[in-house]
Formats: C-alpha cells, structure tokens, sequence
C-alpha cells in the first residue's frame, strides 16, 4: 500500500486507465458468486472483487481500492472499506473534483 | 529588545515615531518566530514532502508551517517495540508510522489487541510532527476510530482549504467587492420575485425613504406593472413594506 492512489469517480475512469484509484460509492447490484457488482460513484461503475477477501452488501457506500483495467473501465478491487451510511455522496463527488485542482496535495 | 534603553526619551515627554517604545516594526524582524502551535489539517503526503530549513526547525510545505497536524487515514500495520507500538497509516497519498508509547495504566499487550482491532479501518490522528535520523513520526498522538465517514470528507475538504488559504487564494476572489449577497448579480437563477426583494433589500440602508419602482425597473429587467404587481404581493406576505409614497417600497 505504499503507493498513492488517485480519487476517481465514474466520469475520471477513461482518463486514468492501468492506474490504482480510489473510489466512493453505493453498490447498486452485486453478484456474490463471481464477485461482480455495479457501484454509483458519479455514474456507474464495475468492480470486480476477490471474494476470499471482500465481500459488500448492496446499498452499502464503500471506499474501493483497485486498479482500473487497461483495456476497459472495470475496476479490480485489492481492497474495500465500509463507510457509515450517512456518508454525503455529493460531498465525496466534490472532493474528487477539488483533488484534482491540487494534485500537489495528493499525487 | 535593545530599544528599552530609549524609554529614557519618555522624560522629555517626546513620543516620536522612531522610538516607538520597543515595539516598533523593526526589532522583530530579528527575533525568531514564535513556534505556531495550531492544528493543521494535512495529508499525508504533505508531512513526507515538509522539509525543515534548519535542523530541529519548522517543517515547512507550500509556505505553510507544519507543528501540529492532524490526518485521516487507514491503519495497515501494527508492530511491537519494546517501548511501545509504532502504527502504519496511510491514506492513499502515502504512509507515516505514529509512535505510541505505553503508558502505565497499560499494558502492551492491551495496546496490540486495541490497535490491531481497528486494523484495516480508518483512524483520525493528531498530533505533533517530530523527525529522528531523517524518519519523520508523529508523536504525542490522540488516535480515536473514525465511525462517521463523512469525516473523512470533510477532512480533506478542510486540508485543500487550509492549503489553498497558504497560498493567498482566498474565497470568492471572482466575486466583486460587494461580495456578501452573492445571489446580488446572479440574476438568471433567481424568481422575479426574489430579485425585487434582492434589490430592494440592498437598497433599502441608503435609501430610507423607499427604494422607488423606478430604480428597480432600472436594475431588473421586469416591467413597471409586473413590478407593482410583486412588490404587493410581498407587502402582504410581509417581507416589504410602503415606503413615503406608494411608488417606493422598503425593507426590514
């Protein structure tokens, strides 16, 4: 985990492909028997998880650690952290956008 | 403060500028600045980039002054030392170790299990920022589990904020000066309605005898009659009331 991971949403997938992202966002579906589930950050995303480690539970906001593919948009997941159901979507949008203003502060 | 000695001048009644009793702009200029003990919001890429000018000095990154400093970030490791726990955080711009000695109500086996326990989930961390043998470490540290996320959030809404402030750009550098009323100039977003209050409300301290129809037709692109007609309606719904004569209007 030494690695920086940049904050992405739906809409900032294209523009960092192959690259370890961070991600929050409410699962909208999720297929436990081959791990892959459909996230609202922004839009929809795919994420495909390791089920020995991960597991999520729909209508659950997570905070997903993964690699975008490089080939398509779908997100690998090395690693989730539940967040408290409150969590303010629109406020986690605003920061994706705020952190690119000032990647001095984080990549 | 070498300028006591000119206290003496205070005898001759003379109060010149160039004395200036000690306190003149000058003599601290010389004098080291005092240590800054806030709380600083950071991330923790910012306390691995802050460099120090001097050793034992200020750690100092993007003209901002770093002492204490407070971070969110997930704990990855927990190891054991002989005098304590060193805990692994990171938070997706990089990694810090937080040195936690234990105390004496403790012992260090209660200090692994409660670190360990919150593995792999998010901590809020304080503390101060201390470097030894080039490896930087927070000490003193308030560590406390983070259980509603939006913390997370606002905490590093509240980092870009305090970074940004650093670096002179203030809030609203677009706005013109009259900045308070924000919705003033935004005319395309705001009810006809809403727009009269706006100008009447703006105009009513130096116009106390009444904002007249005229100015606000001026300022508004609306008509005189659909003005009367709004200007009415909101004197009944109490928000206006008759200024001098029925063709101008004020408001509380």
């Amino acid at each position: 985990m030494e690695a920086s991971q940049i904050r992405v949403d739906a809409t900032l997938l294209g523009s960092n492909q192959g690259k370890l992202v961070r991600l929050i966002g409410k699962v909208k579906s999720f297929n436990p028997s081959t791990g892959v589930g459909t996230v609202d950050s922004n839009g929809d995303v795919t994420v495909i998880l390791n089920l020995s480690e991960n597991s999520i539970q729909i209508d659950h906001i997570y905070e997903f650690i993964g690699k975008i593919g490089t080939s398509d948009l779908d997100v690998t997941v090395y690693s989730s952290v539940e967040f408290s159901e409150n969590t303010n979507l629109e406020v986690a949008q605003k920061l994706v956008s705020f952190v690119h203003k000032v990647p001095e502060l984080y990549y | 403060m070498s300028d006591f000695g000119n206290y003496g001048g205070y005898g001759d009644g003379g109060f010149s500028t160039d004395v200036g009793g000690g306190f003149s702009t000058d003599s601290g200029v010389n004098e080291r600045s005092q240590t800054r003990t806030s709380l600083t919001p950071v991330t923790i890429k910012q306390i691995n980039d802050a460099h120090q000018d001097i050793p034992d000095g200020e750690f100092k990154i993007h003209n901002n002054e770093l002492n204490m400093v407070s971070f969110v970030g997930i704990i990855r490791k927990v190891e054991e030392q002989a005098s304590g726990v060193i805990i692994k955080v990171e938070d997706g711009t990089g990694s810090i170790d937080i040195k936690r000695w234990t105390d004496k109500s403790g012992s260090l086996s209660e200090d692994l299990e409660k670190y360990n326990q919150e593995l792999n989930k998010y901590i809020f961390v304080s503390g101060a920022l201390k470097s030894f043998n080039d490896r930087k470490s927070i000490q003193n540290s308030v560590i406390y589990p983070v259980t509603d996320h939006n913390q997370i959030l606002y905490h590093h809404l509240s980092a870009i904020n305090a970074h940004l402030k650093a670096q002179g750009v203030t809030n609203k550098s677009s706005q013109p000066t009259n900045g308070l009323f924000v919705s003033e100039n935004d005319n395309s977003s705001v009810s006809p309605e809403d727009l009269v209050f706006n100008i009447v409300r703006d105009n009513s301290y130096s116009m106390p005898s009444g904002v007249s129809i005229a100015l606000i037709t001026q300022k508004s692109t609306l008509s005189n009659a659909e003005i009367h007609f709004i200007c009415q309606n909101l004197t009944e719904q109490g928000k206006l009331y008759q200024g001098s004569d029925e063709d101008s209007y004020l408001c509380v």
